[in-house]
């Protein structure tokens, strides 16, 4: 197919033509035309309304097509009401992950459903289980969920919402360290937002305060490991919302245990 | 109901609403989703004033009627539509300080995209528990992406999809909207 066939389809296409519409990519007469179409038939009103929610959707999904992202900033991110259209989008997709692990929590596991016998048997398992993990923690070292270590640089991934009270990530900071990488588990964190860390103990909540890279499914705080000295921390997790407020959104709990330390 | 006066005219809200719809409720919801759509409209020729014109188009075509002017377009959105191109085409700007809105009868419906963030995810959330199991799979696997699978599932073609996600996400913008002010809050 040669390159006029290509765009003569392209414009034949509906869903196409209303992106252009929306991208602001259409000739005056064109634009013209469909506009008055809106006087015609006004459920092309809703058509056009709900492909763009779909475009800000997907572009907050970072799924929006690459060709299509320059353009859909340059006339999306000027215009404070559609800017304001991207950041609700944004906070939907948060709502409806935070109602979809809210509704997880609350459906019983299915073991649970099972008749009493089972189920006081399957507590008591989970009583010695518990029990054994509590013992091999306390005899086992310092245990990350993941690391990756190199002369100078060390790297832990937290998960968010682990109170300090079963701390069970405990970090242990070589003295050769110069930075720590805290890889923040966070699902609903977006390429685009920008988020900040701040490092605190129950002492001092600000120790340490910095920006985060975005990684998949997460950000990346690098920490020095000098303000890293053995103890209890707490690392809030926070997102810029319109321009100048930041707006919690995670808190990780780690223990950081001297080299050699048993973990206790 | 109160009779609420708009200009020398007698005709009350629910008597002009009813342009819309004879039902007061569903009149009441297509007024709403008109001052949305025409909010859009003003958005898309990248107006910085879009809800501010939206109330302009509102106004001028709720004072036609007053003037007993009838509306001949088999849908009154259509009617309202071509006062909005005129706004368009006329330049309008909203004069700092004018009141747009100089009686009851003509307020605008309030608008989720007024509540600061914090609120919207209040409301929001509030909102979502709300929805019947099957709306509220469908907007999940639609925003984790998994839209073309759900459409295939049930049968829906894609378009169809999208524009069911949109009027369940106007329906919660609404819904949420109404618990604010049912709140107590201001919108700004």
């Amino acid at each position: 197919m040669v390159e006029g066939e290509q765009v003569r389809v392209a414009t034949l296409d509906p869903d196409a033509q209303i992106i252009r519409y929306l991208l602001d990519e259409m000739e005056p007469e064109e634009r013209s035309a469909l506009e008055e179409r809106f006087s015609q038939e006004p459920s092309l009103v809703e058509q056009v309304s709900s492909m763009e929610d779909d475009l800000i959707m997907q572009y907050v999904c970072s799924s929006l097509e690459e060709r299509l992202v320059p353009r859909f900033e340059e006339v999306y991110l000027q215009a404070p009401a559609r800017r304001a259209r991207i950041d609700s989008a944004r906070i939907l997709r948060q709502a409806l992950d935070a109602a979809a692990s809210a509704k997880e929590q609350r459906q019983p596991h299915p073991a649970l459903r099972l008749r009493w016998g089972f189920v006081l048997a399957f507590a008591a398992a989970m009583v010695f289980l518990v029990a054994g993990l509590r013992l091999l923690w306390k005899s086992t070292p310092s245990r990350p969920i993941t690391t990756s270590v190199d002369n100078q640089q060390i790297a832990f991934v937290l998960e968010p919402g682990r109170v300090r009270s079963d701390s069970g990530i405990q970090i242990t900071v070589p003295g050769t360290t110069r930075e720590v990488q805290l890889k923040l588990m966070w699902p609903s964190s977006m390429a685009n937002e920008n988020y900040r860390v701040t490092l605190g103990t129950p002492e001092r909540p600000e120790v340490w305060s910095g920006a985060t890279v975005h990684q998949n499914a997460g950000v990346v705080a690098t920490v020095p490991a000098n303000v890293l000295t053995a103890g209890d921390y707490t690392l809030k997790l926070e997102v810029a919302r319109a321009g100048t407020h930041w707006e919690d959104v995670a808190n990780y709990y780690f223990r950081v245990a001297k080299p050699g330390a048993s973990g206790k | 109901m109160s009779r609420q006066e708009f200009g020398p005219s007698t005709l009350s809200r629910s008597e002009l609403l009813a342009i819309f719809d004879s039902d007061p409720r569903r009149a009441e919801e297509k007024y709403i989703a008109l001052y949305h759509s025409l909010t859009r409209y003003f958005e898309w020729n990248r107006k910085s004033d879009p809800q501010d014109m939206a109330q302009e188009v509102l106004k001028r075509g709720f004072s036609k009627l007053q003037e007993g002017q009838k509306i001949t377009a088999e849908n009154p959105a259509a009617y309202f539509f071509g006062i909005a191109r005129n706004v368009v085409r006329e330049g309008w700007k909203a004069r700092q300080h004018e009141q747009l809105v100089d009686v009851d009868i003509l307020k605008p419906p309030s608008s989720f995209y007024n509540l600061d963030p914090a609120e919207q995810r209040v409301f929001l959330s509030e909102c979502l528990g709300k929805l019947p199991n099957e709306e509220f799979e469908m907007l999940m696997a639609y925003v984790r992406g998994e839209g073309e699978a759900w459409s295939r599932k049930v049968g829906l073609q894609p378009g169809a999809l999208r524009l069911r996600v949109h009027r369940i996400r106007r329906r919660l913008e609404e819904l949420a909207s109404t618990r604010a002010s049912g709140s107590g809050r201001k919108e700004s």
